[in-house]
């Protein structure tokens, strides 16, 4: 069996299409309408529709985290030629609180997936300092990698990622899509 | 017929290595192996219906050489060609899987999220060059496959593909042995549909190593299938995430679960130490018998 990892990360190879190994050093918790994101489990659109609340750990209040939702299977996971698609990313929110602490970069955009089952990742990385993060000039072909050089992010601290398909289901043929 | 064919063909090819002008599918470490080493080994691939193309279709031949010979040569002594044994019977799965070995040795894996062994049969001709990239897109595995693993029909099914990928081999094989001139778009009978193709195919007697589209339906099933087969992988992919995942929540809250019971229970002993402690040990007075009124002389 080529696959040894028990972690679901790499099972469902987010650690390769969008992140490199890392060590999960803070807890990370994101909640849709009461209903927590665990790895792999899966999301109708209808519920992923607002922002979840993201709980970020740690203890220290003056270390700040970035937190990154992208999608590498837009617009299918055939053929993912806008990997990534960025939904979500906010900086600067201090540890043991949340996004609406921080500020928002690129505002939350509800995933809507129409071919395929595609996958939402979170990832938080802890910043060295506030920085002026700029927003890219479109949400498509993000590199999440390329960021966290750019903005000397370092190795993520967290991940999480779920699943998400079309509200009706993925199978059959589409006339009109 | 076939056979003595590929005999007749083939027979060049050991007598040549000797001479410098060996052909451009023998490595020189392979040519000089076959010379040093029994030749007998040699008519043993050519009998097994090894080698149908000689010059086309090159790399295949190279692979399989490489296999062959490094089989030979680690069994037997250069020096003592004829004691040199046959090669020791390779299974199917073997084969296919030191093919992919030793291509993933010589090129830096470019398929990086492709475990070696689902690579599909189209991605290792494509990185071989044996097909390059837009035949690749346009003709499926299938019709290119078909003249080297002629011994190899099961090749397919090692990837897992469904039963009708093994079948057009069948059906081709059958087709080119009995018409004695190899012809790689017979293979487009796989599918059922391509029959008619394949028969004007025939007809032409053309041996060609890279295929134009001879049916489209054809190629819209091959297409099909293997974007079905990725779906498929990508599919168990996931639920073995989420099986993951759910055990090692499990684990974890398993963990937490017993530490916390044991917190309880280590807290509820301490408690009522604690509280024993504090009781202060109560001796009730017997309270005096009462006296009830009786006609007794006591009262006097």
């Amino acid at each position: 069996m080529p696959i040894v990892s028990k972690d679901p990360l790499v099972v469902g190879r987010v650690i390769g299409d969008v992140l490199d190994p890392f060590e999960n050093s803070i807890p990370i918790r994101v909640t849709y309408n009461s209903r927590d994101v665990c790895n792999g489990c899966e999301f109708k659109p209808s519920q992923v529709v607002h922002q979840p609340r993201v709980a970020i750990g740690g203890d220290d209040l003056r270390n700040l985290y970035t937190l990154v939702a992208v999608n590498p299977d837009a617009p299918s996971p055939s053929d993912p030629s806008l990997r990534e698609y960025l939904h979500w990313l906010v900086t600067d929110i201090p540890a043991t609180t949340g996004p609406s602490f921080g500020n928002e970069v690129v505002a939350y955009e509800s995933p809507r997936p129409t071919s395929g089952i595609h996958r939402i990742v979170f990832v938080l990385f802890r910043q060295l300092g506030r920085e002026r993060v700029y927003a890219p000039g479109w949400r498509q072909n993000f590199n999440t990698r390329e960021f966290a050089e750019l903005y000397n992010l370092g190795t993520p601290v967290a991940a999480l990622y779920f699943n998400i398909q079309r509200e009706n289901g993925s199978g059959g043929r589409r006339l009109y899509s | 017929m076939a056979s003595s064919k590929i005999v007749t063909m083939n027979t060049d090819l050991p007598r040549d290595s000797s001479s410098s002008s060996s052909p451009s599918s023998l490595s020189s470490s392979s040519a000089a192996a076959v010379a040093a080493s029994s030749s007998s080994s040699y008519f043993l691939l050519h009998d097994q219906n090894l080698h149908y193309y000689s010059n086309s279709s090159m790399v295949m031949d190279d692979l399989l050489n490489s296999i062959y010979t490094t089989t030979t040569t680690t069994t037997a002594h250069p020096s003592n060609p004829s004691s040199s044994p046959p090669p020791p019977p390779k299974t199917v799965d073997d084969v296919w899987k030191d093919m992919i070995l030793i291509h993933s040795h010589r090129d830096s894996p470019h398929h990086n999220h492709h475990p070696f062994e689902e690579m599909t049969l189209e991605a290792f001709l494509s990185k071989n060059g044996a097909v390059t990239d837009d035949d690749v897109t346009a003709v499926p595995s299938l019709h290119n496959h078909h003249p080297v693993p002629h011994q190899f029909p099961p090749v397919p099914a090692v990837e897992g593909s469904s039963s009708s990928a093994a079948e057009p081999f069948a059906n081709g094989i059958d087709a080119a042995v009995a018409g004695g001139v190899p012809v790689p778009s017979s293979s487009s009978g796989g599918g059922g549909g391509g029959g008619g193709g394949g028969a004007a195919a025939v007809a032409k007697g053309k041996r060609r190593a890279v295929e134009e589209p001879v049916d489209k339906a054809t190629l819209q099933k091959q297409r099909r299938m293997i974007k079905n087969r990725e779906s498929a992988a990508r599919s168990r992919e996931r639920k073995q995430a989420y099986t993951t995942d759910l055990e090692s929540n499990v684990q974890q809250l398993e963990i937490e679960n017993a530490r916390l019971l044991s917190e309880e229970a280590e807290k509820k002993k301490k408690r009522l130490k604690e509280l024993l402690e504090f009781v202060i040990p109560v001796v009730e007075k017997r309270k005096p018998k009462r006296l009830l009124r009786t006609n007794s002389v006591q009262s006097l």
